[in-house]
């Protein structure tokens, strides 16, 4: 594989990888060192990745493997979720408050979700990936990545509902 | 957009069946009047990140900039390398060539073996020699 070749096919998905890294890793510093990392090593098996069936897929499972070595190195996951929902600035104080709760209650559902499902959950609606992406990802099938996005969606929505029922006082 | 296609594409995101352009028209849609969607969506929206600007290009340049100085590092490290084969290939050549008085000491040697064969020849003397026969007597 040429440079140009790399630079076209494996390279040009460094904007793809972006949500997903900065996501797992948190600030942007740490995500832009990390996608070069995870280029360099690319770059390296870059003559067996020439052969690969699903290069897309190769770089995305590449990538999120290297994000999880790197938080089991630090385990940061949540908390620098936490940190960067803090960070997000809300035009007015109540709305922050609102909102900080709010992000307090999904983060907590979430915690309690299977961690598959709660990958699935993120990588679709927060870092907007395609199906196909996710499954080569996470080395399941697409018609089960819909299945674990279903259900977790399906239990955010109720555990939000009883508990907004629940201070509503609608019980 | 209709209430009802607002209501059908809730319905397939919940199922997980809607296309990613359906689940960003939804995020921003203001007609979505489940408020636990709508949490849902505020959540997501505020938790999406952005990507930087010619981020890929950015990206290239550095990366770029590191390959370039890794082959560099490895030409470099070969030529080193070559060198020191072809210093350490001349210094064992020098090593192994033999000084003057080392070649004179082997002439010596040389030149009294052949003597020492001259004097054992000189101690027979052949009588008859021809294709098939050499006659000589022991001692001269």
């Amino acid at each position: 594989m040429t440079k140009l070749d790399f630079k076209l096919k494996v390279f040009s998905l460094s904007e793809r990888l972006f949500p997903m890294v900065a996501r797992m890793l948190g600030t942007q510093a740490n995500t832009e060192d990390a996608i070069q990392e995870i280029m360099m090593k690319l770059w390296k098996k870059r003559k067996k990745l020439e052969k690969h069936p699903n290069i897309k897929g190769f770089v995305f499972l590449t990538a999120r493997n290297y994000c999880i070595d790197i938080i089991r190195k630090k385990r940061f996951l949540l908390d620098e979720l936490k940190n960067y929902s803090r960070i997000i600035k809300s035009s007015n104080e109540t709305k922050k408050i609102e909102w900080e709760e709010l992000n307090i209650i999904i983060l907590k559902i979430l915690e309690e979700i299977p961690e598959q499902q709660k990958e699935v959950f993120m990588m679709r609606d927060i870092d907007g990936y395609e199906f196909i992406e996710i499954a080569a990802a996470m080395q399941i099938k697409i018609e089960h990545t819909r299945v674990l996005l279903s259900r977790t969606r399906k239990q955010i929505g109720l555990t939000l509902e009883k508990t907004y029922s629940y201070e509503r006082g609608i019980y | 957009m209709k209430e009802e296609s607002i209501k059908n594409f809730i319905e397939k995101y919940k199922s997980g069946t809607s296309s990613l352009e359906e689940e960003i028209f939804l995020f921003d849609s203001k007609k979505v009047t489940n408020s636990s969607i709508q949490m849902i969506f505020s959540f997501i929206k505020k938790n999406k990140k952005e990507v930087p600007q010619n981020f890929n290009d950015k990206m290239w340049m550095s990366f770029d900039k590191k390959t370039k100085k890794m082959n560099q590092f490895r030409i470099g490290l070969l030529s080193t390398a070559a060198s020191i084969v072809l210093l350490l290939s001349i210094y064992i050549s020098n090593k192994n060539e033999l000084t003057n008085s080392e070649k004179e000491a082997l002439l010596i040697e040389a030149k009294s073996m052949f003597i020492a064969k001259n004097q054992k020849e000189k101690n027979y003397t052949i009588i008859i020699q021809n294709e098939l026969v050499v006659v000589y007597t022991k001692h001269k």
